[in-house]
Formats: structure tokens, C-alpha cells, sequence
């Protein structure tokens, strides 16, 4: 496989190539440079929060101590966040950890409880290749989203619609590709869900509003999953997960015809794993047009740099001011619709200008 | 020829044609202001509750549908007859008294968008619903007026599509000094010493530089112009506190700026709202009360109009978390020394003619009172920058 292809393929997938791994990937052909890359991500390997102060405590005990035990939580989910960008830094799993960061910007929520936290980012990590349809119902019951979201308050006398917009808006279809009407009949379906202290989810029949529900035309006694795979029946959705994927890892300027591609893999069995594979063994992926063309998040840039040139912050807390002057930090999107990319993050923030403009002139692969 | 052998043999040639345009970035001869007049633009992110923040305490209907959020008289101050002010608004109560405000009700557009981000978007650009463009209103009259970077600042970290123009940005600064000394770093006039007009063809570098040419020759005015001013007044210790306190040194300080805008987040109150939005409102109305007085007694509040907005309103009725859902139109605030018409200016909506999802139903577009404000206050053509007519106003 050409070096210049390997490179792109790993800015892409990954976070750069060191000059040794490029030399050892440069003998081998296309094909087997993807299996291997594939073959490395076959496994999961949890990122594990400390969550040692909760050990052995009493229901009782830790009502009573609430206020101190969120504070830990806080502090706690801070280290798990650096331990997430360390990991980054020094990934086995390299296609994983790079669709794990990409979902996390996808499926965005925050949690202040690192058991909440924990879990929904090794579900990211777990789904990242696998299957989308397990993956929306998966982060639907997770603790951290059904706080984010409030689904958790979502009851039946009067529905919350707050995730189950984003669910379609956001993490599914995109604007206009549903009514209002289906909102709310969505948010019905999904009343009852809440989840246990340590975070399992529970399914509180006296909240759920059993009547039918009319959705997308289809009628029925639906519930959250119900919803779920209704959604994923329209053509669009797996459209709207193609484009989105075809934005961060190829170009931002979509192609109808390598979309159309894509969704034809994609929807079939809604496996994320198979479309990675068919737009990485394109022959459009390798095209000049999308190689630099790109420009990194600040999470990309600073684990891409530390690739070719490693550096070491002696602070561990430094991590976490670098990220937020560059406005990414790990675990703390601004908002539900996530991080800024491409040439948003850059818009005259004199820090950010100082940084990219160093790149630029030093280095200049490193930014694109 | 390859397109950057293209480019590497037209630099002589096209060198001087690159020049002119580059120096006039650095140059300050301001071209010519059609006014001196400000607008500073406040935006509650996230929906704030229109219906918990101007409240009809005589409508049966509210309170039916709003079981336990309601707001009751005690936790209002009148204004009229019929309608009391969240009580957390309390320190606007002497601008309001003043005649320093001016409050629009029903404000929203057709085929309303209950979207964060779309609506957000359809206020900042201007755009029908259905219409999706890539510059804001703001940006559109920096291109109208053939202004500078800083014609228009945003004080966050990055910029609003609300900012950008056609062919000319606003600027985001958070920080004047920061701004400046980061620009000054000699790193920086080695790299535009070093630019080569390929560079502003290509896609994304070009934009870096044409992004940092602008920062560049904004910088050292802002910085020098404002660096004697600082406000003496305390404004709350919090990041809105910061960015008004930042837009008043600014403003103070004789600076050319014409518009400035600033946020304020958390809104988004779909369960447990009642304490957020008393909080929230309450930083809110506190901060534009000390915005003001510290503008009026540097003489500098006759020229500024304040507007605040939100993306949309709230459902009428609650949800069972003790929440509001999104909903569509709104209330916004103007707030000036010159309002015509002072006050509530128009009614309330009416609350029993929602539309089929339960949302009220606007009576004035928002986009009425943008071109209200570029007609009769930035004294400009509305229509060129709106793209389309609207009816003005009485506010001003």
C-alpha cells in the first residue's frame, strides 16, 4: 500500500503513524493493512473508572452522605476523563478508541456520577463497531442519558420530550424528517424508563402509558425499543448516519453518490463495523480531494502530535486546562448537539489561532 | 499545468493584486459609520419560559395548565392589571419604571422550528423556516456598511453564524489583553511576513489566514483603544457578568463596535424548572441592571439598544417533571433610553388559540424587529440586508 495512503488512512481512522509503523505497513498490500486494522479492533478493552469509594456502602449511607460522595463523583469523573485521553495516546483498540471519540460526539451527554459516566463510555466503546440498532437501544437505557435527557422524568400524565427529539434530531434522522405529532407520540412510548442508584435500568410500569400510539403511520401499544426499530426501518436514518460518517472520516463536502453506496451497505443490517470496512476498502476514500483536507478536532490534534512527536504533560490536571482552552474537553460537551468541528473551533479564539498557527508552520500536517 | 505550479508562477503577477487587499486589513481609516448608534444582542439560550417570565395572573387557563409551576401574584411584581413579572426580574424594576423597557410579546415565525439548534439558527440568520443560509444578520450588515472585523463582536470563544458575513466576519474576543498579546507574539508577524497569496487560495489554510489577518488588525485597536478604560462597577462574578462587564469597557471606551453580542445558557428547563429559571432570570436581570447604570453614568446608554432573545418560547403546558417542553413564540426585551413606546407593547398571546401541538401561535416576526432596528436605528436599508421587506415597528 502507497505511504501517502497508509498516512490518510491513519489520520482518519486513527490519530497519525509514527515513522516505523509506516515502514512495516509500507511492504504489505491494501487489503491486508485494513484486515489488520480490523483485526486489532476485534476487542474490547474496558476503560475502568475508580469508583472504590462507594464500595460497601449502605443504600442508607449513602443517602445520608449525598452532598460529599457527588463531590468525589466529580473529582473521579475528572480523572476518568484524563485516563480516557491517556488511553487515547496509547490505544491497542486504535479504530475502536477513534469510533468510540466519534460516537461520544455523536450520542453526546455528560454525567457528574462516574458510575453513570463510566458505563455510558465503555458502551460507546463496546458499540463502536458493532450494531446500530443495539447501540440506540443500549445508550436509551443508560443512566447517563436517561438523566441527561430527563427520559428518566418522563411519565406518563404528561410526557417529557426532551430525548425523544434528540433521539430523532440528533443521534437518528436529522431536522425535518419527522412532525411534532411524532415526538410526542414517541415520548409516550418511551414513559416509564428510569434506572436503579447504581445505574441499571428499570422499566417503572405504573409511569408508562400503555394506550396506542400512532408512529410514523404505524399504530400499536409501542414501547422505547418499539420506537427504535421503527425509526431504523426508514432509509433515512441509515442516510443520516452515512453522511455523518462520511463527514468526519472523508470529506466535509458530501457526495450523493458515495452516500447512496454507503446506505446501501448500511441498511441492510444497520452493522457499523461492515461500513467502516466498505469505505475504508473504497476506492473514492484514497482520492486526492480528501486527503488534507480535513481539519482536526482539537482532541485529534493534540493525540496526533503526541503520535509523531510524543511529549508529556508532568501535570496530569494540565490535560484538562490544555482541552478547555482549546474548547474540547473529554466527557464535557458544550451542549447536546456536541463539540464544534472542522473550521468552527478556529473562528478567531486567539488561543486556539496561536496554537493552529504554530502547527501550520511547523508542521503543517498536523492541523489537516 | 498542475494547480499549485499555476499558483507558484502567478505569484509575481497576482502578488501586487494580493497587496492592496492585505494592507487594508492592517489599516484603520474606518470606512464610513452610517451611525454611532449600538445594539448589544443578548440571547437566553436553551427556550427560555416566556410564559413564566411575563405572566397573565388573571388567565384561568395558565394556571390549569401549569398546575404546579404557576407562578402566583406573590411571586410576580405587577405591571398592569393583568400581568406581573417573574419576581427574580425585580432589579429591572427601575429601568422599568424609567420607561427603559420595552417588552414584545408573541414574537416568533411561520412554520416554527422546535429545534435548538434550527431555531437558533433561523433568529441568527434571518432566514424563513424552510430557508437555510450560511451568513447571519449581523454579518450581512457588516457587508452592508463595508465594515471591519470588530464592526461586530461576539465576547465568547467562537463566533456565531449570527456574526459571519458574506465576505466579512465579526470577531470573537473573550479577552482584549489576552487577545492582543497573543497577537503581538512575534511568532505571528513572522508567519504573515511569510504568507504567500497560494495560501489564501487554498481551502482551509486560506481561511486560517484570512481568519488571522483579520484578528491581527483588530487586535491593537481594540487592545489600545480600551486599555485605560476599565469599569469600576461590580457586576456578578460569573461569566455573563464578565462578557457585559467586558461589552460596557468596550462601549465606554469610544470604541467603533456597533454591535456586540453575548449569551447566557441553561435555559433548557424540562424538569424541575421553577428554581433554574428564577436563578437564571434573577443573574440576568441583575447583570443588565449594573450593564446600565455603569453605561449611563459614562453618558454612553442614550446610544445603546439592548435586545434579548431566546430560540423559542416553552410549551403552554407543563410536563409531569415539573418542566416546560419547547415551544415556539416568545417575549423579547428591548431595553433603550429612546424607546417610543415604553413598557408592555403589545398583548399577550392568547392562550386559548394554540396551534395543533399545543404552542402559541406569533403575532409578530422577529425579523420585524431586526429591520425596525436597521431602519431606525443603524439608519440603513433593511430590505438589502434581510433580503426581503418586513414591516417596522413603534419601539423606536
Amino acid at each position: 500500500m502507497k505511504s501517502a495512503h497508509i498516512q490518510h488512512l491513519y489520520n482518519r481512522i486513527g490519530f497519525g503513524i509514527s515513522p516505523k509503523e509506516l515502514a512495516r505497513l509500507s511492504k504489505k498490500s491494501k487489503k491486508n493493512v485494513i484486515n489488520e486494522l480490523f483485526k486489532a479492533s476485534e476487542n474490547t478493552t474496558i476503560l475502568q473508572g475508580d469508583t472504590t469509594f462507594l464500595n460497601g456502602k449502605s443504600y442508607k449511607e449513602l443517602k445520608k452522605e449525598r452532598k460529599k460522595l457527588q463531590k468525589i463523583s466529580r473529582k473521579k469523573v475528572k480523572e476518568f476523563s484524563i485516563a480516557w485521553f491517556t488511553r487515547l495516546n496509547n490505544p491497542t483498540e486504535i479504530l475502536r478508541e477513534k469510533m468510540t471519540l466519534f460516537w461520544a460526539n455523536h450520542f453526546v451527554c455528560e454525567s457528574k456520577n462516574i458510575l453513570y459516566a463510566e458505563s455510558y463510555n465503555n458502551v460507546l466503546r463496546k458499540n463502536a463497531l458493532g450494531n446500530f440498532r443495539d447501540f440506540v437501544k443500549q445508550v436509551s437505557k443508560e443512566a447517563a442519558m436517561l438523566g441527561y435527557l430527563n427520559n428518566k422524568q418522563n411519565k406518563k400524565k404528561s410526557p417529557n420530550e426532551n430525548f425523544a427529539r434528540e433521539l430523532m434530531e440528533l443521534f437518528t434522522l436529522g431536522q425535518d424528517h419527522y412532525t411534532e405529532k411524532d415526538i410526542k407520540e414517541s415520548a409516550r412510548s418511551f414513559t416509564g424508563y428510569n434506572h436503579k442508584f447504581k445505574g441499571e435500568f428499570i422499566f417503572r410500569e405504573k409511569h408508562h402509558d400503555n394506550k396506542e400510539k400512532i408512529f410514523f403511520g404505524k399504530k400499536g401499544n409501542f414501547n422505547g425499543d418499539d420506537i427504535i426499530d421503527i425509526i431504523l426501518e426508514q432509509k433515512q436514518c441509515a442516510k443520516f448516519i452515512s453522511e455523518k460518517i462520511y463527514r468526519h472520516f472523508v470529506n466535509e463536502n458530501i457526495k450523493t453518490k458515495h452516500i447512496d453506496e454507503m446506505v446501501d451497505v448500511f441498511y441492510k443490517d444497520y452493522n457499523i463495523e461492515s461500513l467502516m470496512r466498505f469505505v475504508l476498502l473504497s476506492k473514492w476514500f484514497y482520492e486526492e480531494e480528501n486527503i488534507g483536507t480535513k481539519i482536526k478536532s482539537p482532541i485529534e490534534l493534540l493525540v496526533g502530535i503526541n503520535t509523531i512527536v510524543p511529549y508529556k504533560i508532568e501535570k496530569k490536571n494540565q490535560i484538562l486546562l490544555v482541552q478547555k482552552l482549546l474548547g474540547q474537553i473529554l466527557l464535557s460537551p458544550p451542549n447536546v448537539a456536541g463539540w464544534k468541528t472542522g473550521r468552527n473551533w478556529i473562528d478567531s479564539n486567539s488561543i486556539v489561532f496561536t496554537f493552529a498557527f504554530y502547527l501550520v508552520k511547523q508542521c503543517r500536517n498536523s492541523l489537516f | 499545468m498542475k494547480r499549485r505550479d499555476f499558483l507558484k508562477q502567478s505569484t509575481f503577477a497576482s502578488g501586487m493584486f494580493f497587496v492592496p487587499q492585505f494592507l487594508k486589513a492592517f489599516e484603520h481609516n474606518t470606512n464610513a459609520i452610517f451611525s454611532n448608534k449600538k445594539v448589544v444582542i443578548i440571547q437566553l439560550k436553551g427556550g427560555n419560559d416566556g410564559l413564566n417570565t411575563v405572566v397573565p395572573f388573571n388567565n384561568d387557563i395558565y394556571y390549569q395548565q401549569r398546575n404546579n409551576i404557576a407562578l402566583k401574584q406573590a411571586d410576580l411584581f405587577k405591571i398592569s392589571n393583568e400581568i406581573g413579572l417573574h419576581k427574580s426580574l425585580q432589579p429591572l424594576q427601575k429601568l422599568y419604571d424609567k420607561g427603559f423597557v420595552s417588552i414584545i410579546n408573541n414574537v416568533g415565525y411561520p412554520n416554527p422550528n422546535l429545534s435548538h439548534f434550527r431555531s437558533t439558527d433561523i433568529w441568527q440568520t434571518a432566514s424563513d423556516s424552510n430557508e437555510f443560509l450560511q451568513n447571519g444578520w449581523v454579518g450581512r450588515y457588516i457587508d452592508f456598511i463595508k465594515g471591519n472585523p470588530y464592526t461586530a463582536i461576539e465576547v465568547d470563544e467562537s463566533l456565531s453564524l449570527m456574526m459571519k458575513g458574506k465576505t466579512q466576519n465579526g470577531l470573537a474576543i473573550t479577552d482584549s489583553k489576552v487577545f492582543y498579546n497573543s497577537m503581538e507574539n512575534p511568532f505571528f508577524n513572522n508567519v504573515i511576513s511569510n504568507y504567500h497569496d497560494a495560501h489564501l487560495s487554498e481551502h482551509n489554510l486560506g481561511y486560517l489566514y484570512n481568519t488571522m489577518i483579520d484578528a491581527k488588525s483588530s487586535a491593537k485597536y481594540i487592545y489600545e483603544k480600551t486599555k485605560t478604560k476599565n469599569s469600576s462597577a461590580e457586576y456578578p462574578k460569573n461569566l455573563f457578568g464578565k462578557q457585559l462587564k467586558n461589552i460596557s469597557q468596550f462601549i465606554n471606551s469610544g470604541l467603533e463596535t456597533q454591535v456586540y453580542y453575548a449569551g447566557l445558557s441553561g435555559f433548557d428547563t424540562h424538569a424541575n424548572q421553577t428554581n433554574t429559571q428564577a436563578r437564571l432570570l434573577n443573574l440576568y436581570a441583575e447583570t443588565m441592571d449594573v450593564f446600565i447604570n455603569d453605561l449611563d453614568k459614562n453618558n454612553t446608554f442614550d446610544d445603546v439598544l439592548i435586545l434579548t432573545f431566546s430560540e423559542f418560547g416553552r410549551r403552554v403546558k407543563q410536563n409531569e417533571s415539573k418542566g416546560t417542553d419547547h415551544g415556539t413564540a416568545n417575549n423579547v426585551f428591548l431595553m433603550g433610553k429612546n424607546l417610543k413606546k415604553q413598557g408592555l407593547y403589545n398583548n399577550l398571546p392568547n392562550l386559548a388559540n394554540l396551534d395543533k401541538n399545543g404552542n402559541l401561535k406569533y403575532e409578530i416576526d422577529f425579523r420585524e424587529i431586526y429591520a425596525t432596528i436597521l431602519d431606525k436605528w443603524l439608519n440603513v436599508d433593511d430590505t438589502a440586508i434581510l433580503n426581503k421587506s418586513f414591516s417596522k415597528l413603534g419601539f423606536i
